[in-house]
C-alpha cells in the first residue's frame, strides 16, 4: 500500500473544521466534495484553501458517485474521509481510494449509530459521548473502528456545547489517523460488536416533544439541551399553544404536594417559570421559545398564561 | 510462558545513561523476581522520541514481524496516542514508559494500554497546591526554556491556583548557558517584596545554574523555592557544578528518593548496587517498576494467552510493592501512580523527607478529574529528558 496521503474530504458541516484543519496544515487534502445547496461550507472552505491545491467540488444527491470518483482519478486522491455526509456512497466509490474510505462519526458505535448522534447522546442520558474514526463499508456507521475518543456529557451540555467538544476531539483525531495512514503498512481497525449496536434515526416530532405526564426533570433537561441550539427548543403544550422550552434547569425549591407534573407553580420575573416534575422536582424553564421570539420563562405571563396551569 | 516483549528505548545527551539505566532496573527486578527466563526481550532505539515514522514503523514491525505480546515505548504520550490503534487492533499490549511531564490528550485509556510514569505533572501540581497551602499566595514563576515546555509547567500554576495562589510574575529563561540570565526576577523581587515564593521548573545543567544563580537573590530576598522532581533528583550533585550546590528553603513533592526506608526499597537499591555497581536512580526506577508490571503480564499471559485487554485489567487490579512504597494502575485512566513525598532540600544537598503523602488518591483522582487545557499551546516534541 501506497504511503502517500492524499485525501478527497466529503463534508457538510462546520463540526468538522477543525480535523480538516490538520489535513490542509500538512498540504494533504486533494479535494473537497460538498453538497451542492451546502453554500455556507462551500464559502468556508473557499477562504479556508485560498493558497493550497485543493479543489471544490459540489454535488447531488444524483451526481455524487460519479463526480467523486472521477475526482479521486483526476486529483490522485489516496484516500476518502467523510466527515458528515447527507448521500450514500455507492460501493464503486468507496473502493477506489487506495487506502479505501474513513468515516469520521461524531458518536460513540456501535452503540449510537444513524446521522444525528450527538443528539442522541443527550437524549438518551447517556454520560459519555465520542468520536469515532472508522473504516467505511457498504452499511451505515456498520465498518471497523480505528480509533474512538470519549468525552463526558453533563447536564450543562446543550447540542451545541457538545458539537463543539467533539469538533476539538475530531481534530486530535485527525491528527492521529494522518499518521497512521502515512506511517503504517496496514490500517489497524477492530470490526464492531453487532450485539451493541443501535440505530437512531433523524429525529422526530415526538422524540423532541417534552412529556411532563412521564418525564423526569432530568429526563426533560437533557431533551431540551439536545434540541438547543439547532431545533430552537423542545416543544411543550400549555392548551392548545405550542410553545418551545430552550433552556431548563433545576430550581432549588420544595416541590408543592398533590400537585399533578406539568403544573406552572410559580410565574413571576423574581421565581422565574417554576414547572412541577413527576419526580417531585422543581424544573425552572429560564429560556421559552415562540413565534414572536426568544424570552424569559416568566414572560409567558405577558401572554396571558396563569400560575397553576398545565403544561403538557 | 515466555513474554515477548519489545522494548522502544529512547536515548538522552543530557542524561546519557537513561537507556542502559532503564534497562538494569529492568533486568535487576527480573532478576530479583525469579522471571529472567520468562521473558525474551528486543530491544529497538528511537533515540529523542520525536522521529514518529521510524518509531510507529518499528512498534509496527515488532507486532507484525517479531509477534510480541507487549512493546515497552519509552516515549511521552503524543507516542503512545499515535500508536494506541494499532495495539487496540491487535490486540497487543503497549506499556508506555516516560516521567509523567506531560498530560495525555485525554485521560480516557484505550483498552490495551497502560502508561506507567513518575508522575511528574501530578507531584508539580501537588507542589502548587501546597505552596498556596502554606500561605504562598502571591508567587513568581520561573521555568527553564526547555523544561517549560511540558504539562508539568501548566500543572504546578495550575494546583497553585486551584488552592488560591496567584502567579504574580513569569519568568523564562533562555536555553543556552551564556545565556542564563535571572536579572528580571531579581529585578521583580527586590521590587515587589509582598512575594515570597518562587515556582521553580528546571532539570539537570539548568537546574544546577539556576540554583548557583539564585544563591544571592535568596540572601536578599528570602525567597522560598517551590520546585520541580528533576530539582531534586540525587543525580544533580554528579553533574559537573553539582558537588558544591549549597540551597536553602527549598522543597517540593517528589516520587522516590534513594534513602526511603521500605523494605522493596532496600532491596531495588541492593539489587542496583550488586549488579551494577551503581546508585540507583530514577530511571532504574522506572525500570525495576516496568518489571514488576511485567510480572503481572506474565500471569495474565499465562491464563490467558494473546489477549491484552484481559492483561490490563488484570494489572489494574493488582497492587504492586515498588520501591516508593506502593504502586498501582488506575482502572478510570489506565495510568500508575503511588505515595508522594515532600522533600526538603538542606545547605548541601542533603534531602530529607518533610510529609508523606501516603493516600494519593482523591489527590489523584481530583489531578486527572481537572478539565485539560484546550485551545492553541505549543510543547516540545521529543520525550521529557530526552535532549
Amino acid at each position: 500500500m501506497t504511503n502517500e496521503v492524499k485525501a478527497i474530504i466529503l463534508c457538510n458541516n462546520p463540526i468538522a473544521i477543525p480535523a480538516i484543519r490538520e489535513f490542509l496544515f500538512f498540504n494533504k487534502v486533494a479535494a473537497f466534495i460538498i453538497p451542492r445547496k451546502n453554500r455556507e461550507m462551500t464559502e468556508l472552505l473557499t477562504e479556508m484553501t485560498a493558497g493550497t491545491d485543493a479543489k471544490i467540488i459540489t454535488v447531488d444527491r444524483k451526481d455524487v458517485n460519479p463526480v467523486t470518483i472521477a475526482a479521486i482519478e483526476e486529483h490522485g486522491a489516496t484516500v476518502g474521509l467523510v466527515m458528515t455526509f447527507p448521500y450514500i456512497l455507492s460501493p464503486a466509490l468507496l473502493a477506489k481510494p487506495a487506502k479505501g474510505f474513513v468515516n469520521f462519526h461524531y458518536g460513540l458505535l456501535p452503540q449510537c449509530r444513524g446521522p444525528h448522534p450527538i443528539f442522541w447522546h443527550i437524549r438518551n442520558n447517556d454520560t459519555e459521548a465520542g468520536i469515532t474514526i472508522h473504516r467505511m463499508d457498504e452499511g451505515v456507521d456498520t465498518g471497523p473502528v480505528i480509533q474512538q475518543l470519549k468525552v463526558p456529557v453533563t447536564l450543562a451540555d446543550t447540542y451545541g456545547i457538545l458539537q463543539s467538544k467533539l469538533a476539538f476531539e475530531g481534530a486530535k483525531a485527525a491528527a492521529n489517523l494522518l499518521k497512521i495512514l502515512s506511517y503504517g503498512s496496514i490500517i489497524p481497525a477492530v470490526p464492531q460488536d453487532e450485539t451493541k449496536a443501535a440505530y437512531y434515526a433523524k429525529p422526530q416530532a415526538g422524540d423532541v416533544t417534552i412529556q411532563f405526564s412521564t418525564m423526569t426533570a432530568e429526563t426533560i433537561i437533557r431533551m431540551v439541551n439536545a434540541c438547543n441550539p439547532w431545533n430552537k427548543a423542545a416543544a411543550a403544550n400549555i392548551g392548545n399553544w405550542r410553545v418551545g422550552v430552550t433552556a431548563a434547569e433545576f430550581k432549588d425549591m420544595a416541590a408543592t404536594p398533590d400537585t399533578p407534573p406539568g403544573t406552572i407553580i410559580h410565574l413571576n420575573a423574581n421565581d422565574g417559570c417554576c414547572v412541577q416534575t413527576i419526580d417531585s422536582k422543581v424544573l425552572l424553564l429560564s429560556v421559552i421559545y415562540l413565534q414572536e421570539g426568544f424570552f424569559p420563562g416568566w414572560k409567558l405571563a405577558d401572554f396571558g398564561i396563569k400560575q397553576g396551569e398545565l403544561i403538557s | 510462558m515466555m513474554l515477548r516483549t519489545g522494548i522502544l528505548m529512547p536515548r538522552s545527551t543530557l542524561y546519557p545513561a537513561i537507556g542502559i539505566d532503564m534497562l538494569n532496573g529492568l533486568k535487576a527486578c527480573l532478576q530479583y523476581l525469579g522471571l529472567t527466563d520468562s521473558i525474551k526481550l528486543h530491544t529497538e532505539n528511537i533515540g529523542f522520541g520525536t522521529n514518529e515514522q521510524e518509531i510507529y514503523a518499528k512498534a509496527e514491525k515488532m507486532l507484525l514481524e517479531e509477534d510480541v505480546d507487549i512493546v515497552i515505548a519509552v516515549a511521552d504520550a503524543r507516542v503512545a496516542e499515535m500508536l494506541e490503534p494499532l495495539f487496540t487492533a491487535s490486540n497487543k499490549l503497549l506499556l508506555t514508559v516516560n516521567f509523567g511531564a506531560n498530560f495525555p490528550a485525554s485521560w480516557q485509556p484505550a483498552p490495551t494500554t497502560i502508561t506507567h510514569s513518575m508522575n511528574f505533572a501530578f507531584h508539580t501540581w501537588l507542589t502548587g497546591k501546597y505552596a498556596a497551602a502554606k500561605g504562598y499566595h502571591k508567587v513568581a514563576n520561573t521555568i527553564g526554556y526547555y523544561d517549560g515546555g511540558y504539562s508539568q509547567c501548566y500543572a504546578m500554576l495550575n494546583g497553585h491556583q486551584k488552592a488560591g495562589g496567584i502567579p504574580a510574575f513569569n519568568h523564562v529563561t533562555p536555553l543556552k548557558t551564556a545565556d542564563f540570565n535571572l536579572g528580571p526576577l531579581h529585578d521583580f523581587l527586590t521590587g515587589n517584596t509582598d512575594v515570597n515564593a518562587l515556582l521553580c521548573l528546571f532539570s539537570g545543567d539548568t537546574a544546577i545554574l539556576f540554583y548557583d544563580a539564585i544563591k544571592p537573590i535568596q540572601a536578599e530576598t528570602n525567597v522560598t523555592l517551590f520546585v520541580a522532581p528533576m530539582m531534586l533528583d540525587e543525580s544533580l550533585t554528579t553533574m559537573p557544578g553539582g558537588s558544591t550546590l549549597t540551597l536553602k528553603d527549598t522543597m517540593g513533592f517528589c516520587p522516590w528518593h534513594s534513602t526511603f526506608n521500605h523494605p522493596a526499597n532496600t532491596a531495588f537499591v541492593h539489587q542496583i548496587s550488586q549488579a551494577y555497581h551503581k546508585k540507583a536512580n530514577l530511571f532504574s526506577l522506572l525500570g525495576w517498576e516496568t518489571a514488576l508490571l511485567l510480572q503481572t503480564a506474565i500471569h495474565a499471559f499465562t491464563h490467558m494467552p494473546g489477549n491484552a485487554a484481559h492483561a490490563v485489567a488484570e494489572m489494574c487490579s493488582t497492587s504492586y510493592d515498588s520501591p516508593r512504597g506502593w504502586l498501582k494502575i488506575d482502572a478510570a485512566t489506565h495510568h500508575s501512580y503511588g505515595p508522594s513525598r515532600l522533600i526538603s532540600a538542606t545547605a548541601d544537598m542533603q534531602l530529607s523527607i518533610v510529609e508523606t503523602l501516603e493516600d494519593t488518591d482523591s489527590e489523584w483522582k481530583s489531578f486527572t478529574g481537572e478539565s485539560l487545557p484546550t485551545g492553541e499551546s505549543s510543547s516540545w516534541r521529543n520525550t521529557y529528558l530526552c535532549i
